[in-house]
């Protein structure tokens, strides 16, 4: 069990570390996306189920269950904050890296806009 | 009486990169720089305070934790709406 938890805890901590990393060294808003949202997601899982798994031996009950909760919502929430900031970010024009090769959302069909009382 | 120094040190490592993060709200480039080192400084902060409630067995720190989640999300999506077009027009 201990052994389990430890190589949870190191590679949670390896992904964050990795996370990190990108968002400091990535060249483009859209590479520190990609950096960001799926290993934070990723890391974070992985040390929440340790330490689920941790307050589990120590005897808390409802504590387990909240910490569920808390892992649940990090899934949910991470990558919609993610998807939300791209699209933001590309409409609003940020440049992409000048060396980047494929830009396809700039060839996607747009819908016309009618409804102005959506804008 | 349990033994919690490998929580300490996951919380301390995680603290670590939060600020490192700081330097990409620093200066990021573009506002969804800034916004994006939020998000990230938030998760990280969530992971901190699960570690700590099961560290000192404090059940109040997971409620803390569930609304700072819950708040950074709110956060993110305001701000990604404004970034996108301004909010009032």
């Amino acid at each position: 069990m201990d052994t389990l938890i430890v190589l949870l805890y190191a590679a949670g901590l390896f992904f964050n570390f990795s996370a990190v990393l990108g968002m400091l060294r990535l060249p483009d808003v859209y590479c520190r996306l990609h950096s960001s949202s799926k290993n934070t997601t990723l890391g974070s899982l992985l040390i929440v189920a340790g330490l689920a798994l941790r307050a589990a031996e120590s005897g808390a009950g409802p504590g387990v269950l909240k910490i569920l909760l808390i892992a649940v919502l990090l899934l949910v929430v991470t990558p919609i904050g993610s998807h939300a900031l791209a699209r933001a970010a590309y409409k609003r024009g940020t440049p992409l890296w000048a060396r980047s090769v494929v830009d396809q959302y700039a060839k996607a069909p747009r819908p016309e806009v009618t409804d102005v009382s959506d804008r | 009486m349990m033994n919690y120094d490998l929580e300490y040190l996951v919380t301390i490592v995680l603290g670590l990169l939060a600020i490192a993060m700081l330097y990409r709200l620093w200066r990021g480039p573009a506002m969804s720089d800034r916004v994006l080192a939020l998000e990230t400084i938030g998760v990280l902060g969530v992971l901190m305070l699960v570690a700590l409630s099961v560290i000192y067995g404090r059940m109040i720190y997971l409620d803390l934790a569930v609304l700072l989640a819950l708040f950074g999300f709110l956060g993110t999506l305001v701000i990604a709406r404004y970034i996108e077009r301004d909010l009032i027009q």
